[in-house]
């Protein structure tokens, strides 16, 4: 499937889409809050990395974090088009509130990120809200934390890095 | 902003550049300069895919899932099958989309062939009862002609209309239980047709001419998949 679908057979595309098609398309919705946009923006996003050969490549890891990064990074960018004409204080707002209406689909996986997620500092963990739960942008997160945004950065990578290493502990059986 | 710009001579490597990607707060113009480096860069791409990951890791805990609209599962299937250039491509989807003119076609090759023999009347029956996917199989040689397949979303059954009056090609389907060839199509007027109910969800489905060769071919696609 993956070779197919770097060489941009049908069988790649219907393949990934067999594969990965729910995750992807709970991404999008999820982000942009509505099927028809969701729909636009996996089939468009899929389309285009199909016919992109040799976009993805092995080094890069697995398919689907490629694709359900690339899936999320379309629908932000949507969002974020079509948010221009909203107020940005009152789309934070609503962006905010939302954060705590996300259910959490697997419970151990829930309650091990949420306990990573607890365990960073507390300026990491608020960049990665904002970030991840708020779909801002690293300037929007500087802007709403009113720290420079080389800071926001480094908050934001290094959050993402504990959490990378927490799971990968968890992965290899640590408790 | 310097440290991207950096990485369009490759001085650089992503650095934090490859998290703020994977956590989809750069702006296009930013990711486009990592896509490009990473397109160079192994080390790059492993540390991406790193942060990929972890941010994947996040969505499979906290995203709600969701099934897919079966539309969305015919534009898919659609724009694999398509085999024009990618300006083109869109506009055939766009124009696919409520696919007026698709069913048209398939219901008056489907129409004129069922008044042809009274078992056809079943066929009718459980098409006009049914919900169905359909797709254009995809020509792998310049002789093939323009064939589809409609097909029950639930597996049951599928048929095949080629249109043309001289096909000598024989239909060959897959699924889980192996492959199988179905023999020759029974040619009708101007149609060749087969209705098949004894093959449980096929996964695809070719047509094969006198001589052997694969001459077209479709994926069929299940929601929920």
């Amino acid at each position: 499937m993956v070779a197919d679908f770097r060489a941009g057979k049908s069988s790649g595309l219907e393949g990934v889409y067999r594969a990965y098609g729910r995750p992807l398309y709970s991404v999008a919705r999820a982000v942009l809050g509505n099927d028809e946009d969701a729909q636009d923006c996996v089939h468009d996003a899929l389309v285009r990395l199909w016919q992109r050969s040799g976009s993805y490549r092995p080094e890069r890891g697995s398919l689907r974090s490629y694709l359900l990064v690339s899936v999320r990074n379309e629908a932000l960018t949507r969002k974020r088009n079509a948010a221009r004409h909203v107020h940005i204080e009152e789309r934070a707002a609503r962006d905010e509130q939302l954060e705590y209406e996300i259910e959490v689909n697997d419970p151990v996986e829930r309650a091990s990120l949420r306990r990573a997620v607890a365990a960073l500092p507390a300026e990491q963990r608020a960049a990665l809200e904002l970030a991840y739960f708020g779909h801002l942008t690293h300037m929007q997160v500087a802007e709403r934390l009113g720290v420079p945004l080389g800071t926001t950065k480094s908050r934001l990578a290094l959050a993402l890095r504990k959490l990378n290493a927490a799971l990968t502990q968890r992965g290899a059986g640590a408790p | 902003m310097s440290a991207v710009n950096d990485l369009r001579d490759g001085s650089q490597h992503l650095g934090e550049f490859a998290e703020l990607y994977a956590l989809g707060v750069l702006e296009p113009q930013e990711r486009a300069q990592v896509e490009a480096h990473v397109a160079d860069c192994a080390d790059c791409a492993r540390a991406l895919g790193a942060a990929e990951a972890t941010v994947a890791a996040l969505d499979d805990a906290f995203v709600p899932q969701c099934e897919p609209p079966e539309r969305l599962d015919a534009r898919i299937a659609a724009a694999a099958q398509a085999v024009v250039p990618l300006a083109a491509r869109r506009s055939v989807r766009r124009a696919a989309l409520p696919a007026p003119s698709f069913y048209a076609t398939a219901a008056a090759l489907l129409l004129a062939d069922t008044r042809q023999a009274a078992h056809d009347s079943a066929v009718l029956a459980t098409i006009a009862t049914a919900h169905f996917n359909h797709i254009t199989l995809t020509a792998r040689e310049s002789s093939a002609p323009v064939s589809k397949v409609l097909y029950a979303r639930d597996g049951a059954w599928f048929y095949l209309v080629v249109d043309s009056a001289t096909c000598d090609c024989r239909a060959v389907v897959r699924s889980a239980a192996g492959e199988r060839d179905l023999g020759k199509l029974e040619v009708r007027g101007s149609t060749a047709t087969l209705f098949v109910r004894d093959v449980p969800r096929p996964t695809s489905l070719e047509l094969v001419d006198a001589s052997g060769r694969v001459i077209s071919g479709a994926t069929l696609v299940y929601s929920g998949q």
